[in-house]
């Protein structure tokens, strides 16, 4: 274990999840098509910051720099890291962030279409819980954590996890095809607030689910517990942030421009969103590392099958 | 056993047997689980907050929101008694709830708690609006995910439990116009303020009953009660001009003005009373008149709009 590869996958995460506020500063400032050029701005490499080329070029910056971070992290583990899946895993990022920036650029060349911005935010979400399992997997608590004494004849956790992390992540999907669909003057399209409002409940139930579960089942292990308590922390907020987004952009098709309460907020709810992303990814990854699979789910399969005939 | 248990075998409720129980029962414990005074009264000021937000009263949508608002409520009690299965159980006011005296089982609580908010949710986002539904969620997640743990963890679960809790006329109102307005707030922030008063009285009955269980209500933390007392009088205090301002804000006309005034005078008295004598007598007088008081402002508030 190499405390200083640890210290690098949290600033790679770090600078990551500045990166997906810079972006959404991009669309929220309705600032993507500042420059029709790529990947070059308006033709030089250092324009002028003026207007909203700030915001796109901005990103740009904070991008490439995410970029030769997530090399320097790729050649930090091939040298450090012995674990074959975790070399793989840092592989997998530089990869990602190939191609996130290969679709950024696309997105400009293409003039913004839906599909595309989508799948660019999209995108984000997976490389920011890439670099986040890399802090996770080269941690001190990751390697020494020991196996806890495991619960029988219950619903195992691992499941409540995995399935949170998936309705998240469809949340997320949806959240990012709402916002690149309706700029802040066009009406919001109602089917997909309606989706994005039934996502919302499943995460609510799954989430909700899975950190009410380990808190009763885990209170006392801090390795499971503070995450599960972050998570449900973060999703309140992340709820009250989408009900302010939702209102002040309610209000907004009459603003001359983007106006900055919603740009904040629309904003911090993004990024509110990824940090629930990524610390439900940190708990059920811990789960799976210190309750072990087998005996767990054969135990449940056993018992469950016996309740529900009987 | 007839048992599934979803959590910790060796916790008292999940050894609980079924109670065999008649079909009627069986029902009359499900309605239980609802907490049906409850989801009177949040469906209540959500219907005060429907009615002052329209014009012209739409009965008929005003009926359908409601609906979706009780059931709502009755799903989100149900989930906080299955998550308080063990908690319930310590206490003798709440020990016979249908989870711990084992007329229910936890996951039949569950499945039932489950459906009932899915359907809700599903109900006010289809057939009421969007912001309703995003208001629903936020006082699921917040009672339901933020309170209920925090309550075991420290006193100030009460001012974050008083958020949702005074969610319910902002459903009503955005149920009626689609979006939420100043007046909108001040009908939340009555409603806010209302809840100290009102659960600092319960915490102060049954603070025995909140140690046992170890939750760390105001009480349970500070036994001597001046603290509780104090904040009983400064929240029932704040709660006077607030609930004045529906007239600032013509919401409401001059005989609402006078009768808020009158009321909210009736209120600090019962404090006062229970503030100086702290005794479990003056707190159930309080707890009465906090329960008079909210009705009567808001028919008020409707009748003079």
């Amino acid at each position: 274990m190499s405390k200083g590869l640890n210290r690098f996958a949290i600033l790679v995460a770090c600078a990551t999840f500045f990166l997906i506020i810079a972006g959404a500063l991009v669309t929220s400032n309705d600032a993507g098509l500042a420059t029709s050029d790529w990947p070059l701005s308006n033709g030089q490499v250092f324009p002028k910051m003026v207007g909203n080329l700030f915001w796109e070029h901005g990103h740009r910056m904070v991008a490439t720099t995410v970029g030769m971070l997530t090399i320097a992290l790729l050649v930090y583990i091939l040298v450090k890291e012995k674990r074959s899946w975790v070399r793989t895993l840092g592989v997998f990022a530089l990869l990602a962030v190939i191609a996130q920036g290969l679709l950024g650029g696309l997105t400009v060349k293409l003039m913004l279409p839906l599909a595309v911005s989508a799948a660019h935010a999209t995108l984000a979400q997976l490389f920011f819980c890439t670099t986040v399992s890399l802090a996770v997997f080269t941690s001190r608590s990751w390697i020494q954590a020991p196996p806890i004494h495991q619960e029988k004849d219950v619903l195992p956790l691992r499941y409540i996890g995995t399935v949170a992390v998936i309705t998240i992540f469809v949340q997320l999907i949806i959240g990012a095809t709402l916002r690149h669909s309706a700029t802040w003057d066009k009406p919001l399209p109602v089917e997909l607030v309606l989706a994005h409002i039934g996502g919302a409940l499943a995460v609510v139930l799954s989430l909700g689910g899975l950190t009410i579960t380990v808190l009763r089942r885990h209170r006392g292990e801090k390795f499971l517990a503070r995450p599960a308590m972050f998570a449900a922390s973060l999703l309140v907020l992340q709820l009250f942030l989408g009900l302010a987004a939702y209102l002040t952009r309610l209000s907004s098709p009459n603003d001359p421009q983007p106006l900055n309460p919603m740009i904040s907020i629309t904003v911090a709810h993004v990024a509110c969103g990824a940090l629930v992303f990524a610390t439900t990814i940190v708990l059920t990854l811990r789960i799976y590392k210190v309750l072990p699979a087998s005996e767990m789910s054969s135990h449940f399969s056993r018992e469950t099958s016996g309740a529900l005939i009987g | 056993m007839e048992e599934f248990a979803i959590d910790l075998p060796g916790r008292h409720v999940t050894n609980i047997e079924r109670v065999r129980l008649t079909r009627r029962e069986r029902v009359a414990a499900y309605l239980e689980l609802t907490k049906p005074r409850i989801t009177f009264l949040i469906v209540l000021t959500a219907a005060a907050g429907f009615g002052l937000a329209s014009p012209r009263v739409d009965y008929l949508a005003m009926l359908s929101a409601l609906f979706g608002i009780a059931i709502l409520s009755s799903g989100i009690a149900t989930l906080n008694q299955y998550a308080e299965r063990d908690l319930d159980g310590l206490m003798r006011r709440t020990a016979n709830r249908p989870l711990p005296s084992g007329k229910l089982l936890p996951w039949e609580a569950l499945a039932f708690g489950v459906t009932l908010t899915v359907l809700a949710e599903v109900y006010l986002l289809v057939l009421v609006n969007p912001l309703s539904a995003l208001l629903g969620l936020t006082v699921i997640a917040g009672y339901v995910f933020a309170y209920t743990p925090l309550k075991t963890r420290t006193s100030l679960s009460t001012v974050v439990g008083a958020f949702p809790g005074a969610v319910p006329p902002l459903i009503g109102w955005a149920a009626a116009r689609g979006t939420l307005s100043v007046e909108a707030w001040v009908l939340f922030a009555i409603l806010f303020l209302w809840q100290f008063p009102h659960f600092l009285a319960i915490a102060w009955m049954y603070r025995e009953d909140y140690t046992r269980a170890g939750i760390l209500m105001l009480p349970v933390v500070e036994p001597d009660g001046r603290v509780t007392a104090q904040q009983i009088v400064l929240y029932t205090l704040m709660l006077l001009p607030v609930s004045l301002l529906p007239t600032a804000l013509h919401i409401s006309g001059k005989i609402y003005f006078f009768g808020a005034l009158l009321l909210g005078l009736l209120f600090l008295y019962a404090s006062v009373r229970a503030a100086i004598s702290m005794s479990r007598q003056r707190a159930r007088s309080l707890l009465l008149a906090s329960v008079l008081y909210l009705p009567l402002l808001f028919f008020l508030m409707v009748v003079n709009k």
